[in-house]
């Protein structure tokens, strides 16, 4: 169809195919077609195409007809429709469907993404890594005693040092006995 | 009927005149097989073509023209519905489409070979008419389906036979190219 003949006889096709030419325009492209192989392809498509969409037309009247010859005498008295344009209640009840399938989804994602942030401020990572553990295996009945005995000594220390403190006189005999009392609340640690 | 809507139509018979009735009730009965035709070679879907046929019953009661004869009234019907068509191929979605042409695939599946390649060559065309606008394509179903000739279309659609039918040639031609892209060989 490159051709100057060609693309002046492809606008005629149309019109042949339908015979809707007059007797002289359809001798010219009757002559054409006998020598040009490619319009003459191009014919037979155009035929084809037509021939292959009445049939599909023809299968869809016959399924989408079918059925309705029983409705036919009047739509009154049926249930009126929402005016043509407007959602119907099927397709509202569709996109209504839409809506809900988006925020289950919503929630889920965000359940999902919640959950392990609420266990976490729950348990933190430290304790739970000590329940993890257990007790320390250094611990004994003699370490515990030992440990709150020097802690009860420290105390009754620093109670003294306090005591010391409030006498007048006495503040650098009781600023000695506090550095005293840290060291030993360290030690005991 | 799968509406919620429990008004009834019942059109207002006192203010409708004995004859406009009477006219087109006659011409309702005598139309409305052509009206089906029409519908379910436009593709409308199964569930949609009581709504169309519906909607154009319900416009020629509330807008449908005075004193005319029955040739004009029926012209009418089938304009209205042509653009009741239009307005539902509008409303369809992409996905609609998508889910139709997968649902026809699967339909497919253990049918025989021959008519695995009907059905083949038929999905093709399906997917050219799509590919035409909606002008061309209701062009096309009444002039090679309803077998109107394009003088009748133009009386119609309103406009001058000569629009009409370099309109039907634009719409032959692509319907050709868009089954060609499509993957059509004719041998």
């Amino acid at each position: 169809m490159n051709s100057e003949p060609c693309r002046v006889i492809g606008e005629l096709l149309v019109d042949f195919a339908d015979g809707e030419l007059t007797v002289e325009q359809r001798h010219r492209v009757a002559d054409h077609l006998a020598a040009c192989a490619e319009c003459r392809a191009e014919l037979r498509l155009l035929e084809r195409s037509l021939e292959l969409a009445q049939s599909v037309w023809q299968e869809a009247a016959l399924s989408r007809g079918e059925g309705i010859g029983p409705l036919l005498p009047a739509f009154e008295g049926r249930p009126k429709l929402a005016p043509a344009g407007r959602l119907r209640p099927h397709r509202r009840r569709a996109i209504a469907a839409g809506v809900a399938a988006c925020i289950v989804l919503l929630l889920l994602a965000s359940t999902a993404w919640w959950l392990p942030q609420l266990r976490h401020d729950r348990h933190p990572p430290e304790v739970i890594a000590h329940q993890e553990v257990g007790p320390s295996p250094a611990l004994s009945d003699d370490g515990i005693d030992g440990f709150i005995s020097r802690r009860a000594r420290a105390a009754r220390l620093a109670a003294a040092a306090q005591l010391l403190a409030s006498q007048p006189g006495l503040e650098s005999y009781a600023a000695d006995a506090e550095r005293y009392v840290e060291k030993v609340s360290r030690d005991a640690k | 009927m799968r509406n919620l809507v429990v008004e009834q139509f019942q059109p207002d018979w006192t203010v409708v005149p004995e004859s406009t009735k009477d006219l087109l009730r006659s011409v309702w009965e005598k139309v409305v097989p052509q009206l089906i035709r029409l519908i379910g070679a436009m593709d409308i879907g199964h569930g949609c073509r009581e709504d169309v046929l519906q909607d154009v019953y319900l416009a020629a009661w509330q807008k449908g023209p005075a004193d005319v004869d029955p040739m004009q009234l029926q012209r009418w019907l089938i304009r209205v519905t042509v653009n009741r068509c239009k307005l539902e191929y509008r409303q369809r979605s992409r996905w609609h489409a998508v889910w139709h042409g997968l649902a026809a695939r699967s339909s497919r599946h253990g049918s025989g070979c021959g008519e695995a390649a009907a059905d083949e060559e038929h999905e093709l065309v399906r997917r050219a008419l799509a590919g035409l606008g909606h002008e061309e394509r209701s062009l096309l179903v009444l002039r090679y389906f309803m077998e109107l000739d394009s003088a009748e279309i133009g009386r119609i659609l309103e406009q001058p036979d000569s629009t009409v039918r370099g309109k039907l040639r634009e719409a032959r031609k692509q319907l050709a190219w868009e089954l060609k892209r499509a993957g059509y060989h004719y041998e």
